[in-house]
């Protein structure tokens, strides 16, 4: 174990559910806190989350779940703001977009369109870890 | 013991669980000089090691790491 923070992680999330959404992203910050380079690729239901009060509905489905206020864990939002603020980049799938007649005036700020090509580019030759949720 | 260490930042995130310490650390080092010391209260149970294996992967340095009760204490020092 040694210092220096290294390596790179890119996480793909095809679901919009809590318990994908949530724990992705805290992976994404917690690596990018520790020196990790740490991409999201939102696709498929997962890409709801980056839709204007997409975020605003994965908190109301948590709050569903559980049957009340969740209790230690930020909000999402905060999670997501955090998670940027720690140098995680977050992207959105150009098929997904297109699949659901969404364009970027549709999604949140800060989220650029990629494709698969992008991804693989990145990740697969590049050898960083991938975490699907 | 030596001196009490003064921190340069302290950072409250009791009440909170994993990321939220660990993040509010590593986002609070960065505005500290090298050198500086950053104390983090935390009440998540985990931050105890999460903290041991944040300082590795980083390169900062633990100074303290105290339990009291549920408050877990780390003071950390900036190295690079």
């Amino acid at each position: 174990m040694s210092s220096g923070g290294s390596g790179s992680l890119a996480i793909i999330v095809r679901s919009d559910n809590p318990e994908s959404v949530y724990p992705a992203l805290i992976i994404a910050s917690t690596a990018a806190s520790m020196g990790v380079k740490v991409e999201v690729f939102f696709t498929f239901w997962g890409l709801r989350v980056l839709v204007k009060g997409g975020i605003e509905s994965v908190e109301r489905k948590l709050r569903e779940a559980i049957g009340g206020e969740p209790r230690g864990i930020p909000p999402l939002s905060m999670l997501l703001e955090m998670a940027r603020k720690s140098g995680v980049e977050i992207y959105a799938c150009s098929t997904t977009i297109q699949a659901m007649g969404l364009n970027e005036g549709n999604l949140i700020e800060g989220c650029p369109i990629v494709g698969a090509a992008t991804f693989v580019h990145k990740h697969v030759s590049g050898g960083s870890r991938i975490l699907v949720f | 013991m030596g001196l009490r260490l003064k921190p340069s930042l302290s950072v409250d995130a009791r009440g909170y669980m994993c990321p939220y310490p660990i993040i509010l650390l590593s986002l609070s080092i960065k505005n500290v000089d090298e050198g500086g010391v950053v104390e983090v209260r935390a009440t998540d149970p985990a931050f105890e090691r999460d903290v041991i294996s944040w300082a590795s992967e980083t390169g900062h340095e633990i100074l303290e790491l105290n339990r009291s009760g549920e408050e877990i204490v780390a003071l950390i020092r900036r190295v690079k």
